[in-house]
């Protein structure tokens, strides 16, 4: 019974790595052109935002918390870019990430200083979001305006054979990275994430890590809005509705621990790489697109379960 | 005020203090218990000066009509969050069973006629789906919110490919009687909701089964200690949230005369706002079928007279949210040991 549960543990470290392996392997098999330069550009393109959404949300997930209006986020700072880059320019990614920041702080205030559950508090305010998106965007999506295209233009043309947004990706990642090994405050995050009472007795001020948290989280969800409102070119009101399932998903693959204090955003972009890598897999197969909500459901599922802690038999789950 | 009391029990011997703390306990459990009835006396004295014929029994009639469907919900939804735990798979249980009780009855796109036998069936699988719900939050110990989030993915998805697009029109006879039948001016669908009301709350209030839900919510290592198989309640818990669900679909189906997973959008989060208001509390332990009845009421007047107001849908959404995080503000215990995550 014991070697059981280790072996379970174990799998949940190596989920990852394996299950991108097999995607990979799999799709290939099932279709060659799966790995094709064309097709590995484009998924390059649709990984972007969605590894900086994820890997947000995993800060606010090593917590121990969750954000449930994470794609009600997205809608929300996709609709204001795009509504608002022919005005800023390229200045609107410096904005958003204010934005961002000061939406996500909305959230973690809530959280930390009126002690109220981060998945309730997150349900409230995703309506706030979807109300900022489709108060300014009634009609549905808006495009950019066509003289304005090709100042945008930048973010998904190819710099050696690679898309420029997955640079801007990647450079996120290294920078949520060291932010997750090498300061103080991202070590902290993990330390509440593990035991919050032991890590308000060491001194450290939870409410402002647990803050910190979310206002990084809501910058990227900023950032990824922007990302999208440059690849789709356009302002969508409904963009992030399916993506908190995919963010989640994407960060339980990757092992990180739901109860929070574990996990790491390198995890959660292979997670990210692996479930777009099956969606769009999928796709090329002629897989009804209906089944990709229900598919990404049941991978979360599985992927929660391998990663939970089963071990301790006292802990109270809600 | 506060500190001359912090004063006075200084100077009084250890019993005092106790029996001083237990009569402030004793106040605010009082002010909490009638919060929700003068919030319904305030909302009806609005609802009588904003609108001309409010006490009307054609009124009455109608606001019975629109609390019916959230006050099944509130049913199996007030169950959950007694054990301090959410059910956000609602929404796509419900859509799925309005779905698929329109495949399985007469229709517009295949021969089926299953009758009441479908909607026997269709409640069963919302059984089974809160069962496994339950099943997977107890024994893989995952967060409800996370295995019922997934979950109303996967039923929402389910749900659409029952009807691939088209959404399914309902032709059965049963259908149209039930949605447009009257017994003494009260529509079907208002009497099939108030008597699965009335068993919810008989079986809330009345069976062992309901009082272990309250001791679950109020201190699950206690209860366990007594006894109670946690596991288990938990899981008829999820079992009943999905009948209900379930049963909500149907009639949402029965009303509009259509199958689709949109039957279920926006259906729990007003329930949620509702059973906040009439007294419950997110985090478990506080509430009832009463309360949640009451909760109901305040939140169909609220929104009456909101669209009288001509408030838009989105920011109705915002309202909602914000009257949430208020109420569970108030109702929070900042000196119970639990961990907020």
């Amino acid at each position: 019974m014991k070697s059981k549960k280790f072996s379970l543990s174990d799998l949940s470290q190596y989920m990852v790595i394996i299950s991108v392996v097999l995607v990979f392997l799999v799709f290939t098999v099932l279709n060659p052109s799966f790995v094709s330069a064309y097709s590995l550009q484009n998924l390059m393109v649709e990984i972007s935002p969605l590894i900086l959404l994820a890997c947000g949300l995993s800060f606010i997930i090593f917590t121990g918390g969750i954000d449930l209006g994470a794609g009600a986020m997205v809608s929300a700072t996709c609709v204001i870019s795009g509504l608002y880059v022919s005005q800023f320019g390229n200045g609107i990614i410096p904005i958003m990430l204010v934005i961002g920041a000061v939406l996500g702080l909305l959230n973690g205030c809530i959280v930390a200083k009126l002690k109220i559950p981060s998945f309730i508090v997150t349900l409230c305010t995703q309506n706030l979001w979807a109300f900022i998106a489709l108060t300014l965007c009634p009609n549905g999506s808006v495009a950019v305006d066509l003289s304005f295209r090709k100042e945008i233009g930048w973010m998904t043309s190819k710099l050696a054979g690679i898309p420029i947004i997955f640079f801007f990706a990647l450079v996120s990642i290294a920078v949520l990275f060291i932010f997750q090994q090498y300061t103080s405050s991202g070590r902290a995050i993990f330390a509440v994430g593990a035991n919050i009472r032991a890590t308000r007795l060491a001194g450290i001020d939870t409410d402002k890590v647990q803050i910190m948290a979310f206002v990084v989280s809501g910058a990227c969800s900023a950032l990824a809005g922007a990302l999208y409102a440059y690849k789709q070119k356009s302002a969508v009101p409904t963009i992030g509705d399916a993506l908190t399932l995919s963010a989640i998903a994407s960060i339980a693959l990757g092992g990180t621990s739901m109860a929070g204090g574990r996990g790491s955003v390198l995890r959660t972009a292979i997670g990210v790489v692996t479930i777009t890598a099956i969606t769009s897999g999928l796709n090329m197969m002629g897989i009804d697109p209906l089944w990709k909500n229900i598919i990404i459901g049941v991978i979360l599922i599985v992927a929660v379960y391998l990663n939970s802690d089963t071990k301790g038999r006292d802990i109270i789950v809600k | 005020m506060n500190n001359k009391r912090r004063g006075l029990l200084e100077t009084l011997t250890v019993g005092q203090q106790f029996v001083a703390r237990a009569e402030d306990n004793a106040r605010m459990d009082k002010i909490r218990r009638y919060a929700p009835l003068i919030l319904l006396v305030i909302m009806t004295a609005i609802g009588g000066i904003s609108q001309k014929n409010f006490f009307s029994w054609a009124n009455i009639v109608n606001i019975m009509f629109q609390m019916s469907i959230p006050l099944v919900i509130s049913v199996g939804l007030s169950y959950v969050l007694l054990l301090g735990s959410i059910d956000l798979s609602i929404e796509g249980n419900m859509g799925f069973a309005g779905s698929l009780v329109a495949f399985l009855v007469i229709n517009n796109s295949n021969s089926n006629n299953f009758g009441i036998f479908g909607i026997i069936v269709v409640i069963l699988i919302g059984v089974a789906v809160g069962a496994l719900v339950g099943f997977l939050h107890t024994k893989a110990k995952i967060a409800s919110f996370i295995v019922t989030y997934a979950m109303g993915c996967i039923m929402t998805g389910a749900a659409i490919l029952i009807y691939r697009g088209t959404p399914i029109q309902v032709k059965d006879p049963m259908f149209v009687t039930i949605s447009q039948g009257r017994l003494f001016g009260i529509p079907y669908i208002t009497l099939i909701s108030f008597a699965v009301f009335i068993i919810g709350a008989i079986i809330m209030n009345y069976t062992a089964f309901g009082r272990a839900v309250f001791a679950i919510g109020d201190n699950e290592a206690a209860a366990a200690s007594t006894g109670i198989n946690i596991t288990r309640t938990k899981i008829k818990v999820f079992a009943l949230c999905g009948c209900t669900a379930a049963i909500a679909g149907v009639l949402q189906c029965m009303r509009l005369k259509l199958g689709q997973s949109d039957l279920g959008l926006n259906q729990m989060f007003p329930v949620v706002t509702a059973i906040v208001l009439g007294g419950g509390s997110v985090s478990g332990g506080k509430g009832g079928a009463l309360q949640s009845f009451v909760g109901v009421l305040i939140y169909t007047e609220l929104a009456n007279w909101l669209t009288l107001m001509g408030v838009d849908t989105n920011v109705k959404k915002v309202i909602q949210g914000i009257i949430i995080i208020i109420a569970v503000t108030l109702t929070v215990e900042h000196n119970r040991k639990t961990v907020v995550k």
